[in-house]
Order: structure tokens, then sequence, then C-alpha cells
């Protein structure tokens, strides 16, 4: 208390100097518009530069769980969007709600990945525990990646489109004519559509979808566009080239797709198949 | 400090902040758009208290004329702020100037007891403060320093001038 009462006799002074210059100061600002409008926009450029640099930082290490959160968003966009297209045909009101649970997308990482093979592989990082399956198919936004080979619990092995064994039906928009859609191994980007007969027409520039045919795929999801039609003398279809909509070398995050009735479809074609 | 002393110096703070107040505060000396004089007469108030007046009872007479001013003036804060800045900056400038032999207890700076060319020096360096702080404080930025400059000059001579002239009016009551 003693030297509480030295430091007051010591510097009140310079304390009493600016107590009153900080009451003149607050009256200043406070009463005086001008002054007023000076101090709020001087304290919100110091505040506001402060503000942001902090926010940057507190991004930057939430930037992982943004990131996650993006992927989420994405899926359920991207998942809308496969439901539309599942709709767009479904007549029965049934069916449209049924239809609408049909599909659901897991986001993934790809943490590992080859293109430059004849037979390319890639690396999930999600596995079973995210509930990846086999045989479940995989795409992004605007375009296929492949499908799955292998699950386990943390990972997931994905036979990239650009393998030799990769079949996928797709077919033309503008006509709904089916093809299969293979890789013959020169370009990661030109992919060709075989199994179109001649009798159908074709247009250089038609956009290639998924025809949802297999329990892999959902109708619609967009693959590319036709590059170049031959017709090899004596064939009885088109050799078509298409080129791509997504870079599959420059990917790094991609979407499981999984197909809930996908059991349900195949039992019964097995048991009508015999 | 004795009673006379008290006395003077009410007499004199009276005085100042009516002329200030009443008759300064409604003469406006624009001419065209040069619009940098003013006059500043209330300060002499805290400059001409005798020197061993402590300190905590300078800074309080500054603030309260300061206010005093502002209500008039309809600027809250602005002279107060000015005010106490050079009444805490007095007794540095009174240090600073100190005579050789120091000062005694009765001296008040005022320009009968002191010499003239120190009591120029005193008062302007001490206007110079005082003008630049309430110029400062009144655009609240330095981004107009220019005019804050000029604003200071042609404030600080007029009003040095007025006050020694009042100064030599009035003699006897200091």
């Amino acid at each position: 208390m003693g030297n509480v009462f030295l430091i007051l006799l010591r510097f009140g002074y310079h304390i009493l100097f600016f107590l009153l210059e900080f009451v003149a100061i607050y009256l200043i600002v406070n009463y005086n518009q001008s002054q007023k409008e000076i101090f709020i926009n001087s304290t919100n450029i110091l505040a506001t530069s402060v503000n942001q640099k902090v926010d940057d930082l507190e991004r930057f290490s939430n930037l992982q769980q943004t990131n996650d959160q993006l992927k989420l968003e994405n899926a359920r966009l991207v998942e809308r969007f496969i439901q539309e297209n599942v709709n767009s045909t479904a007549q029965n009101i049934d069916t449209l709600v049924s239809d609408s649970l049909k599909y659901e997308l897991i986001p993934a990482t790809i943490c590992n990945s080859t293109y430059t093979l004849r037979n390319n592989n890639l690396t999930l990082c999600q596995g079973s525990l995210s509930g990846i399956e086999k045989d479940m198919g995989v795409i992004t936004d605007n375009g296929l990646v492949g499908i799955v080979r292998n699950v386990s619990p943390n990972y997931s092995r994905v036979m990239s489109i650009l393998h030799s064994q990769s079949l996928i039906d797709c077919a033309i928009k503008r006509n709904n004519a089916h093809g299969t859609l293979i890789w013959n191994g020169r370009n990661s980007r030109i992919l060709n559509l075989i199994d179109i007969p001649k009798h159908i027409s074709v247009l250089q520039g038609d956009t290639i979808i998924t025809s949802g045919y297999s329990t892999i795929f959902p109708k619609g999801i967009l693959v590319g566009k036709i590059k170049e039609v031959t017709l090899a003398n004596g064939s009885n279809s088109y050799d078509i080239s298409v080129e791509l909509f997504n870079d599959p070398v420059t990917l790094n995050t991609a979407f499981v797709v999984r197909n809930k009735q996908a059991a349900e479809q195949l039992a019964i074609e097995s048991q009508t198949s015999q | 400090m004795n009673n006379t002393a008290i006395y003077r110096n009410i007499v004199r703070a009276i005085g100042l902040l009516l002329l200030q107040l009443l008759v300064l505060n409604r003469v406006d000396l624009g001419i065209g758009s040069f619009h940098y004089i003013h006059f500043l007469i209330y300060p002499f108030i805290i400059l001409m208290l005798p020197v061993n007046t402590p300190k905590a009872v300078v800074l309080l007479a500054s603030f309260a004329i300061g206010i005093t001013v502002d209500m008039f003036y309809n600027s809250p804060g602005v002279h107060a702020a000015a005010l106490v800045v050079t009444g805490y900056l007095r007794a540095l400038i009174l240090r600073f100037l100190a005579p050789y032999e120091g000062y005694t207890n009765k001296t008040s700076p005022t320009l009968v007891q002191t010499g003239f060319s120190w009591f120029i020096s005193y008062t302007s360096v001490m206007m110079l403060i005082h003008c630049f702080a309430y110029f400062s404080f009144e655009a609240f930025t330095f981004v107009y320093f220019f005019d804050i400059f000029l604003n200071t000059i042609f404030t600080v001579i007029p009003s040095l001038v007025l006050f020694i002239l009042l100064h030599l009016i009035f003699r006897s009551k200091f």
C-alpha cells in the first residue's frame, strides 16, 4: 500500500496528464462528428489489418477441415445432379422417391496413382471404414476415374479407366446410342468408344455420358466429347475417339459412387440369365 | 503563491476567458480564401501561472479552462486536449528556460517580472506547442499537415501580439 502511494506521488503528475488527455480525447471522439469519423475509420483500418492477419492464420490452420467440408458439399451436389438424371427418366412418383435414395457419393482423396503404364491403377486414402466396397465406381464432377477392385479398412485400390481391362458402358447423349468405352493405351486424354453400329448417326463434338446400364456408374455422368469418327472398311461399327472432359493425370480428389440397390439388381439379373 | 497572486490569477483568468469567449469567438479574420488567422488568448492563463504552482493544479486548471472554452466553441474536448498537453509540457519548458540563478518563490513568468527576450521565447514556444496541438486535435489526422502548420504559424503571431498589447495596457494589474 505504501509503495502504491509512493508511485502515485512520483508519477501522479504523468498519470493525471494521461487521465485528462484520455478524457479530452474521449470527448473529442464522441461529440465531434468529423473527428469521430476519422477515429472510427483509422481504428477500422488498424483492426481490420490485424483481424485479417489472424483470420489468415486461422484459415490456414483450418484448411484441412475446410477442404473435407468442401469435398462433402461437392459430393452432395453431384449426388443431386445424378438424382436429377435418374428422375428425369422415371415417371412414377414412387420411383422418384426410391430413386432419390439410390446413389450416395463418398468423397475420397487419391493418394497414389500411375498414368504412364498400359494398365494403370490408383489408390484412395479411404477404405471400407468410409463405406467403400468392391466394384463401386469412382467419378469426379465431370468425368470418370475408375472402378474399385480391392478394399482394405483404410485404402482402396482402383482400376483406372486407363486400363486394358476397363470396359465401361457409355452412351451418346444426343441419341442414346450405347457403346463401350475402352483405352487403347496411347494418350491419357483420348479414349475409344466401340460397338456403335454404323446405322446410327454420330457427329464430331457429340457428348458422351454414362449409360447407367451397369450397377457401377449412375446414368448421365459426363465423360467427354467425340473428337474423331472413323469407319474402317468392311467394319460394322464406328471407331470413335473421345476426348475426356477431365484430365485423369491432374486429379487428386474423387467421389466413390455407392449404389444402394446394386445387390438387388445383380441378384435378379443373375437369376434370370440362367 | 500568496493570496494576491491567487487573486490576480483568477482575475486574469476570468478576463481572458471573457475576452476569448465573448469577443474573439465572434471575430472572423478570414481574408478571401486565406482563413488561417485565429486569436487564441486563453492559453496565457496557464502560461502566466506562478512558476511554483503545483503541477497537478496546472493540469487540472488546463483541463477546466479547456472544457470551458470548448463549451462556447462547441467542440467538446478539442481545446481541453490541447491545453492539457500545453500544461503538461509547461514544467519541462520552464526547466529548459530556467535562468542561471533559478526561479525565486515568487516568480511569475510575466513580462514585468522577467525580461522581454525571455518572455518572448517562453510564450512563443508555449504557444507553438499549444496551437500545434490544438490544430492537430481539430484535424485529428496528419494528412493535412501543411494546413496544421499554416494555422499554427498564423495563430501564434497575432495571439502573441494581442497578449503583449493587453499586458502593456493592464501592466499595473499583473
